[in-house]
Parts: C-alpha cells; structure tokens; sequence
C-alpha cells in the first residue's frame, strides 16, 4: 500500500538503517524485488509517524544554552549546547523519573534537535 | 495441475477450515500462487467466475488471480484482456445480487474485489505513457473516463445480462468497448438508482473503492497526475450527483452507513489531491450532511446519523480545514458554540447540539462524547488566531459578542462532569488555551488593544480557576474507586501534567502577581493543621495538593535563594511551609493497605517534596522552618525503612512494594536537593546526618543502595560548605566518614565466605558507591564560593597532596581489601565503581584540592596490579576509561615511552588472546587511542608501537563486519590524517607514513566501503573526505590504482572520481560516495 504525506526522517532512525540493511540483503540474496523494499519503506514511514503520534507518552525536557537555531523549508533546526534532557513517562515505573533512580537528566554536550510540521503538506 | 476441477478442489481445501487434502496449506498457496502467476492465471479466473455452480470461495480466487495478474510485468500488455474479465464477471455477479440479493450475498465480497480490480485498471489506463498513433494501431485503450458510468451502462442491459454467456465473445467484447467512455446523462444516472436500492449500493461502494485505492496509489500529497484530472472531470461529477440525491431524498431514519463510507473516503481524497489545477468542490456535500445532521434526533434514529457526520467532521476539523468554506464553518460554529464571531449565523440550531450532548451524557456514551470534544475543540483550534485578534488587539470590534463567545469557551471547559471518567471537554480544551495564549503571547505590543492585558488576566485567571477543581485528586479518587482502571489514571495524570504546562506557559502572561501568589496564598494563608480527616477522607487536601502541584511547576526553575520577592510573600502566607509539610505528613499517615489509598499517598508525598524541593532555596534567606522541614523529611526516610521492614517480613504484594519503593526515591531526592541548596544552613546537623547515616550503613537497615548514597552525597555537601574551617576539621569528618564505612565493610567481610549471599555483594558494592557519591558532593562547582576559598587554596594543595590524615591510604586500603578477596575480585562491577573512584578528580584542574586526588603513579600501579587479577573481558572497558582520563589529566607528565609501556602492558599483551576476536574490546582499544590522538597525539605517533602495531592492525580492520569496529577505526583514521592537535613534527611524520602506507589504506577504505552495509557508509564518508582534502593528488592515484581491484565497472569508478575531488561538505560527498555504492551494488535508492 503505497503512503503518502509521511515524513522518510525516521528512516535514519537506528531502527530505520536496521530495516534498510535488513531489506538491501534480501534484494541482495534475490528474494525479494526492490519495489517491495520500497513499499515497506513506505509503510514504515507511515506506522513510525503514527505510533510516535498516538502512543507514545513520554515528555522530552531540554534545557540548555541555544546555540544556532534556522528555519527553513518548514523544518526548525536547533543546536542546544551543554544541555540537559529530561525524559519523563518512558514507563510506569519512570512517571517523573522516580524509577530512574541514577539517570534523571541525561547530559548532552551539543544536541540537534530537527523539528519537522505533523500535518506535512508537501 | 491437470485439470480445473483439482484447483477448484485445491481452493475449497485452502478455505476449508478442516484440510481434508494431503497437501499442508503452505504447499496449496505455493501450488495455487504458482498458477496464477503463470500464463494460465487468464484463463483460470475467466472459468473460475463463469461457472455458477462454484462456491463463493472460488469465485473469490478467481478475482484474486484476475489482481494477481493485473500486478505482473505482462498486465501492461493484457490490459485490455483484464480489463474485459474484470467487467464481464463484475456486471454479470452484480446483475444476479441485484435481482437475487439474499441467494447472492456471498458474491459481494467477489464483486467488491472486482472493483477493487477495476479501479487499479483505471488508475493504469489513464497513467500509463502510450504514444497515442501506438494506442490506435494495437487496439489499446488509451483513456477511460468514469468506471461508474461505464458500470451503469452495462447492467442497464437487464436481463439480456444472461444471455452473455451465450453469445460470441466478439459481440460481447464490442458491447464492452461501446460502454466503456459512453457519456450517460444525470437524468439517467437517477433513474436507475431509483430502479432499485442495490443500484445505488453498488454505485456508492464502486465510488467508494476508486477513490481509496487512488489515494493509496497517490505517490505523493497534492501531485497532480493525469488520473486525478480524468477523476475530477468525470467520476467526481458522478458521484456528487449520486451522493447529494442520498444525502437530500433519503428519510434519515432510512440513511445507509455505506453513504458515509463514501463520502469519507471522497473527503480524504479530495484533500489528499488539492492542487492549482485541481480542486473538487464538496461544498454542496457538506451543506447537505449539515442539513442532515439538524434532521438527526433522539426519536429518528437515535442520533446515529449525527455520530457519522460527528466523525466526518472531527476528520476535516484535525486534517484539512480548508476543505470546508467560511460560510459552512460559521454554521457549525453557530451550531457547536450557539454564538459566532461575526455574529451572523443561525445560532439557535446550537439547540440541536444540546439536545445532542444530553443524549450521549443521558446514555453515558462516554466515547462519542468524547470524539465530540475532539471535533468541537479542533474546530475551535482553527480560529484561535483570528480569535486572539478580535479579543485583544486594536481592531477588535463586537466586544459584547465576542466576550458572550469566551463565556461559551469557558462553560465548555467548565463541563459539568467528571474529567476522564465522564467527559473530555476539559481535557481537549488544555490545547486550545495554550494556543490562544501562546497567539497572545506572540502579538506585538503596539497592536494590543489598551485594555488587552486585563481582559488576558481576566480571562486565564478564569482558566486556572476552572482548572484547579478539574486536576482534583477527588477525580482521581472517584477514577480508582470507579474500577482502578490502570489506563484511566493514567489519563487522568496526562491531564495533570497538560494542566500544570499549561499553567506555566499562563505564567508569561498573569506573572507571579496574578498567578505564582494566588496559589502560594491559596497554599499558606489559613493554617490546615485543623483539617480533620477521618483516616479515610482526605477531600479537604485535596484542593493544597492540587495548589501545590501547579506551583512546584512555576517555581522549579526559580532562583529563591537571591529572590526577595519570595520572602515577601511568604511573610504574608505564614502557614505557607508548615501546610506543605502537613500535606507530606498526611500522604505519611494514608492507610496504604486501603487499595484505593496508594496513588494518591504517592501524589500527596510527590507533590508536597517537590514543592519543598524547589522552594527550598528560601531557606537560606529565612532559615527559621528548616528545621521542621528536614526533621518532617527524615520522619518520612523513617517511614521508609519501617515499611520496608514491615514488606519484609509480610507477604505485600508487589504494587505496595512498589509504591513504597518510589515513595522512598522521592523523600531521599528531596532531602538530598535541600542538603545542596541549604548546605550553609546545616552545618549544626551535621552530627544528626552522620548519626542517621551510621544506622541506615548497617547491612539489616531496609533502605535501597541509592538512599544509602544520596545521604552520604548529604554529608559531602555539609562538610564542603565549611571550608572556612580549614583541611585538617574537613579531614576529620572525612576520616570519621571513611572509618564507618571501613568498619561496615570489616565486618561483612569477616562472615563466613561459603554462605555470602548476593545482598552482602551488593552491600559493598554500596559501601565504595557511598564514597564514590561523597567523593562528587566534595567538589564544588560554585565558582563564586571558590573565590572564597582562594585564600586558603595554597593551605588546602598542600594539606591535601601531604595527605597527613591519610584519607587515599585509606580509600585505597578499602579498594584493596575488597578486590583482593576472592569473593568479590571476580565480579567486575567492583573494579567499575573503583576506577570510578581512582579517576574521580581526574576532570579536576591540576590546582583544585580534593581528598581523593590520586597520583598517576598509584592509579597506574592499580590498573597493572589488578589487570592481570580480574576477567581482562569484563574489566577491560573500566580501565580503558580510567587510562584516558588518567592520559588527558597528566599529558604533559607521560612521556611517549611511558605510553609504550601502558600499551604494551594493558592492550599488546592481551590483543590476540582476547582483543582480536572481541568487537567491544576492540572499539575500547580503538578509541582509547582515539583519546590520546585528542589530547596529546605525539604521545601515540613517537610510540614505537604506532608503525609496528597500531598502522598496521587498524588499517586491516577497516573491512570489518562490525559496525562497532567500522565505526571507531574509520574515526581513528580520520584523525590521523586529519588533526589540529599535531605539532610541525608530529605533522610531517604522520604525513610521511600516510603515504607510505596510502595505497593499502584506501584500497583497504574501499573495500570495506564496497562490502559494508548502507547504515555504516557514512564512516567512511569522513575518512574519504580528509583522504580528498589533505592529500589530493596522492589519494586520486591511489583510487584510480586500487578501485579496479575491488570490482570491474569502470565508467562507475570514473565518474566517482571525477565527482569526489569536486564535491564540498559533509552531505555532498556522503551523496557521491551513496551514489558509488549504489551503482556497484545494484541496490535501489530509497
């Protein structure tokens, strides 16, 4: 089933490159046709936006010094320095960081955070 | 196969739940899909839907093989073969469920892939790329206009249908072709819906399925394919023909579900394929659903009707607004709210929507409430700007109605029912006041309406004041005693939180005078210490706690300690700290064994620490209530351990466990931030802490080895407050702290080895992770504080390198005693917590005083010594870490020899036994040598390892399979060729061995890069990169020398190269070198 207006971002994802390599062997090995890989790529792209959207519960708190931020092409772009990210709600046992007894905040040198419009309209 | 009747057999095996054939139901579908990939697939499917005495099952394979073979490469060819089967054997089974519905109903699901079938057909005739002269010579369809018409001509034969199967197939074919673009006047069309219900059904499901299966197809959202020109002229006209005399001639009560199929999947079609060129207006559409929609009631249909249309809208409202026209919007505005913002529309049909929510509040027909919430409140989303305008800028105008709107938003999210449990209006509503706030927020000043802030205030005052009762623990508490249903509380918390973010972003706009001291004074100005509770009703705490839970939010990033405004107003609200105590005390007191009670003593406690926690700093401008605070605190740890016992011993189940578990996180964090921001504050409990900490040492103590540590970082921060004392007093406690430690650990080693169980392990592990914690509360990063202690920063080097007191002899001693002990030398975590330890002050500068400051000689004789003793495996990556601390902290003390000899010992005499074979050893390794090359890279490059070992080792390593090692050795390569951190010396050597070695470095680059996989080819990007940029002319020949011996495709490697030595920036050369890999691979881009 072909999908269109998703986001191909996740396809970088560590999940999205296993699932690359994963579909070069089988076309490698013969067993399957490079328009299928396609199209699991497709329905990837779909199913990661809309898992991420409606199933996940988890908060991402970043704080830390702005260093370049842009926009372009309906995309943000922030490199945060020295910063701290706080997740919240990664399970049951982690709501507000109480079973995370060591790692509350996790320290970041430089991170980059790429923001991209939910209702795509390309 | 040999004949029809054994695949017919086949099929009915394969469908049949009981496999009576030999065959199992893998080696059927081999068998069946074998023959209808082949080229008999036609043929069978033309049999298998001709024969009227098969069963439907068969008739459905016969469909399928007829889409099996539309997909083939060859279908390009067969098109208008398929495209005769398809429509024969559609018209023909229509026909007979037509005249016969209830005989022929197991056909329906035939017919429906049949269309299925068709409009796949349709979307290729019309997108396939003919030569148009072609076209006409071969006989191929080159356009085919509208599939219903086509259908409708062709079962307007009637019963001549019948006779098809007798007459000759060219007859047949040419009454086939006639019909296919046949024009067929609307008149027509309405006629023979009218002729009979099962026309129109047809109709509507065939419309239905063309246009889902094109938005499936659609490549990409608004292109504008030939297909959706040809659907826009032609089908789009049919079937708003067909779906308006539905919408406008059928009684509601009478109204079909598959209309609303059929205009969802127009609905997302349509917006799916908006262009320029293309738009299909569904304004009539939509008037008519709205039309049907008032028709809806509690007596017709039971609002059935409104449901669909609900979703129809809640579809648009969150998807593409734009689908519906400003005049439709402000109908369903007038309907939804009973006021608009122009003030024109019809708002008494707002009467119709009460009547409608009384029917899903009277039925409890919590879902369809709450997918009304979702669709009223995306709606009310779209017009927030425009809203935010018209409410507090200059060019607002019908201030009566606009403020008669804001009451209606308000009574919307001050529905009256439980959130969560009885309505989501509330909850949805959380969204709407953040964008309106955020839109105010982002107005520029000179556009706002003089009034603007006071009606602002006004306004989200309100909001919070609506809010407050809604986020209630009393709606927990009614949720839990409803059925404890897990996924409702936890809805019920994401409420919560929205609320307690939205209040924060309220705060820009009310500030602390409207916002941040109504809740303090709502907290502290009455004292709640005469609430009485009988044991089980806690309703009269609930409204603090909420107060509480919002204001933690506000204050978390707060200041206090420098903050005058804070001790004003808690002047002011005197019983502002002992209310929050008294509500951490009544969490303390709630009976846990009462099932419903653990949440909220959890919520009780967690909201009152938190707010202690950040409102702590206050302490060090007013200290007088410290003193109750920490002694409430540790009345709460004392709890703890009592519990903990009490589980224990009794059989508790797991949630109390669990509950007590975080209730104890949550007490130890918030005593441990309050030793931190109050540390000057403490010095007077320091005997206290050190008394509380020797009980909770003892191995019987029932507290978790994180409280255990988070104390002994409370001691750490009080004795590093008072520097002021001098070493030698900050030595004693430290020596009194170790020998506690030392005293514990005596005597648990002492027990008798045969019976250690894994708690006495991870007892010592504790004991060290305690120093360890104590060790990092000793450093103090407070750089104006350190200003202070400069004057006594000789006294402090001095006493600390001597070490009179002898605090390293006894870490180390300690270290020592546990990793010598066989029990423990075997166990890898205890070299982990004390590398830990031995590099704790290696991020320290060379002048900063600290008791656990080793020397680079004892961390070096530690690392040797224990190498050999413990699992090299296991241990390796422990003290590859604390080796590159120990390299960057005394670089310039290390001579390349010394390095030698740490190579030597630590990694060269290990690396075939262990190393070689070890992926994770191998990255430790790699990037260890990594770590010198970053800080003092002459160090490894003057090794006599680096040309014997190091170059020769890792260039055969970059072909490697592991991603692991692909991605240190490719880092480590492309620091060598490229770094800043090179002397001249250091520079011209390197240079030289390169290209020594640079024809085997690429070729070895390349072929690991030929054989890699696609996710890794960025490593190699970076590596080919400073290859290209530092040595041009040499890495071009050594390319042009090596690719032909990876593999044979010239012309590939050519216009690589070419491309390569052109290409600036990471993404172009990441493109070029894709690009490469692609082409000798085969692989597809995509």
């Amino acid at each position: 089933m072909a999908v269109p207006g998703y986001y191909e971002l996740y396809r970088r994802s560590t999940v999205g490159n296993s699932l690359v390599d994963a579909l070069d062997t089988l076309i490698s090995e013969g067993r399957i046709e490079a328009s299928l890989a396609m199209r699991v790529l497709e329905t990837f792209d779909k199913c990661v936006s809309e898992i991420l959207k409606d199933q996940t519960g988890s908060k991402l708190t970043v704080k830390g010094d702005l260093d370049t931020y842009g926009f372009c092409d309906d995309v943000w772009t922030f490199i945060v320095k020295n910063c701290s990210v706080n997740v919240e709600g990664i399970s049951n046992n982690t709501v507000n960081g109480e079973g995370n007894k060591n790692n509350d905040t996790i320290k970041v040198d430089k991170l980059r955070i790429v923001a991209c419009n939910s209702r795509k309209s390309d | 196969m040999s004949s029809i009747e054994d695949v017919v057999a086949l099929i009915d095996a394969l469908y049949s739940r009981q496999h009576s054939s030999q065959l199992g139901v893998n080696e059927i579908q081999s068998k069946l899909q074998e023959i209808q990939k082949s080229s008999d697939g036609l043929p069978l499917a033309n049999e298998l839907l001709s024969n009227p005495l098969y069963s439907s099952n068969v008739r459905y394979f016969g469909a399928l093989t007829l889409t099996v073979q539309s997909n083939l490469e060859s279908a390009k060819l067969n098109r208008h073969e398929l495209l005769r089967i398809n429509l024969l054997h559609l018209t023909m089974l229509a026909h007979r469920y037509v005249e016969n519905p209830s005989q022929c109903a197991g056909n329906y699901i035939t017919i429906k892939k049949l269309m299925s079938n068709l409009s796949l057909l349709f979307h290729d005739i019309n997108e396939a790329e003919t030569d148009s002269l072609v076209t006409e010579t071969a006989g191929l369809i080159a356009e085919w206009w509208n599939p219903i018409n086509t259908l409708v001509q062709l079962l307007s034969q009637g019963n001549q249908i019948e006779e098809w199967t007798h007459i000759d197939e060219q007859s047949r074919d040419g009454l086939i072709m006639q019909s296919l673009n046949a024009q067929l006047p609307y008149q027509d069309l309405i006629t023979f819906i009218s002729s009979n219900p099962r026309y129109n059904q047809l109709l509507l499901t065939f419309t239905e399925i063309i246009v889902e299966d094109l938005t499936k197809l659609q490549t990409r959202r608004h292109s504008t394919p030939r297909i959706n020109e040809i659907v826009h002229k032609h089908l789009y006209i049919t079937t708003m023909s067909l779906l308006n005399v539905n919408l406008t001639s059928t009684p509601v009560d009478q109204i079909d579900d598959t209309i609303f199929k059929t205009v969802t999947a127009w609905v997302t079609y349509v917006s799916l394929t908006r262009s320029g060129n293309i738009s299909m207006d569904l304004s009539e559409l939509f008037q008519n659903l709205i039309n049907l929609m008032y028709q809806s009631n509690d007596d017709t249909d039971s609002f059935n009707v409104a449901e669909r249309i609900i979703s129809i809208w809640s579809y648009i409202f969150s998807n593409d607004t734009t689908l519906m026209n400003y005049e439709l919007r402000e109908q369903i505005e007038a309907t939804f709210l009973g006021v608009t913002r122009s003030g024109n529309a019809d708002v008494s049909k707002n009467q119709w929507l009460l009547q409608y929510m009384n029917h899903l509040v009277t039925n409890e027909m919590i879902t369809e409430l709450k997918e009304l919430s979702i669709c009223i409140v995306d709606f009310l989303q779209i017009s927030s700007l425009d809203l935010c305008n018209k409410l507090f800028t200059k060019t607002a105008n019908n201030e009566a109605i606009i403020q008669q709107y804001i009451k209606v938003l308000l009574q919307l999210t001050n529905f009256p029912l439980l959130p969560v449990l009885q309505e989501s209006f509330s909850i949805r509503m959380v969204d709407f006041w953040l964008d309106l706030a955020d839109s105010y927020l982002n107005l520029p000043n000179e556009a706002l309406a003089p009034n603007a802030i006071n009606v602002a205030v006004d306004i989200f005052q309100q909001v919070i004041n609506i809010y407050l009762p809604k986020i209630s623990l009393l709606n927990k508490q009614k949720i839990i005693e409803d059925g404890n249903d897990e996924t409702l509380i936890h809805e019920f918390e994401d409420f919560r939180s929205a609320v307690t973010d939205l209040s924060q972003s309220l705060w820009s706009i009310l500030g602390n005078e409207h916002l941040t001291n109504i809740l303090i004074s709502g907290i502290g100005s009455n004292d709640a210490s005469g609430i009485v509770t009988n044991g089980t009703d806690f309703s009269s705490y609930y409204q603090i706690e909420a107060m509480c839970s919002l204001l933690n939010k506000l204050l978390v990033d707060m200041d206090l300690s420098i903050s005058p405004w804070i001790v004003n107003i808690l002047t002011k609200n005197p019983f502002f700290i002992q209310n929050i105590l008294l509500l951490f005390k009544t969490g303390l007191t709630m009976d846990q064994q009462n099932p419903n009670n653990g949440p909220l003593k959890l919520d009780f406690i967690r909201s009152s620490s938190n707010l202690i926690g950040s409102t702590c700093g206050y302490f060090n401008r007013d200290p007088k209530e410290l003193n109750s605070c920490i002694e409430t605190l540790f009345q709460g740890l004392e709890t703890c351990t009592a519990k903990n016992t009490a589980n224990k011993n009794n059989n508790v189940p797991e949630k109390i466990k669990e509950i007590d578990d975080k209730f104890e996180v949550i007490v130890i964090k918030t005593i441990a931030t309050v030793c931190d921001v109050c540390r000057k504050q403490l010095p007077n409990y320091l005997v206290h802490f050190f008394n509380v900490f020797n009980n909770l040492l003892q191995y019987e103590s029932n507290v978790s080895q994180f409280t255990r540590g988070k104390l002994a970082r409370c001691i750490g921060y009080i004795i590093e407050c008072q520097y002021e004392l001098g070493p030698e007093t900050q030595a004693k406690y430290i020596v009194q702290f170790l020998d506690m430690i030392n005293g514990y650990v005596d005597t648990c080693l002492s027990s008798d080895p045969s019976s250690i169980t894994s708690q006495q392990v991870d007892y010592i592990h504790t004991m060290l992770e305690c120093i360890s914690e104590f060790g990092s509360s000793m450093i103090n990063n407070n750089e104006e504080e350190n200003e202070q202690l400069l004057q006594q920063l000789p006294h402090y080097q001095q006493f600390w390198a001597a070490d009179p007191s002898g605090c390293r002899t006894r870490v180390m001693g300690l270290i020592e005693k546990i990793l010598t002990n066989s029990i423990y030398s075997t166990n890898s975590s205890f070299i982990e917590v004390a590398c830990l330890l031995l590099g704790k002050t290696l991020i320290l500068k060379e002048v900063e005083p600290h008791f656990l400051k080793f020397s680079m000689a004892d961390i070096i004789q530690f690392v040797l010594k224990h190498l050999n003793e413990h699992n090299y495996v296991s241990s390796l990556p422990f003290f590859v870490y604390l080796l590159e601390k120990l390299v960057s902290h005394y670089k310039d003390n290390l001579s390349a020899n010394e390095f030698d000899y740490l190579f030597k010992e630590i990694f060269l005499k290990y690396y075939s036994q262990y190393i070689a074979s070890d992926p994770d050893l191998l990255q430790s390794m790699i990037n260890f040598i990594i770590s010198v090359l970053d800080v003092k890279p002459s160090l490894v490059v003057n090794s006599s390892e680096w040309m014997n070992f190091i170059l020769p080792t890792f260039v055969k390593l970059l072909p490697s399979n592991e991603k692991f090692t692909i991605f240190a050795v490719t880092k480590f390569w492309t620091k060598v060729v490229n770094n800043r951190k090179y002397t001249q010396q250091d520079l011209q050597l390197t240079r030289q061995q390169i290209i020594m070695i640079g024809s085997e470095l690429v070729y070895q680059t390349m072929f690991g890069l030929y054989n890699t996989q696609r996710s890794d080819l960025n490593s190699y990007t970076d590596l080919l990169r400073a290859l290209v940029a530092k040595f041009p002319i040499e890495t071009k020949a050594w390319l042009i020398e090596t690719l032909p011996k990876i593999c044979n495709n010239p012309t590939v490697h050519e216009k690589f190269i070419n491309k390569l030595f052109i290409t600036r920036g990471s993404r172009a050369a990441g493109n070029v070198i894709l690009t490469w890999w692609l082409d000798v691979t085969s692989l597809p881009s995509y």
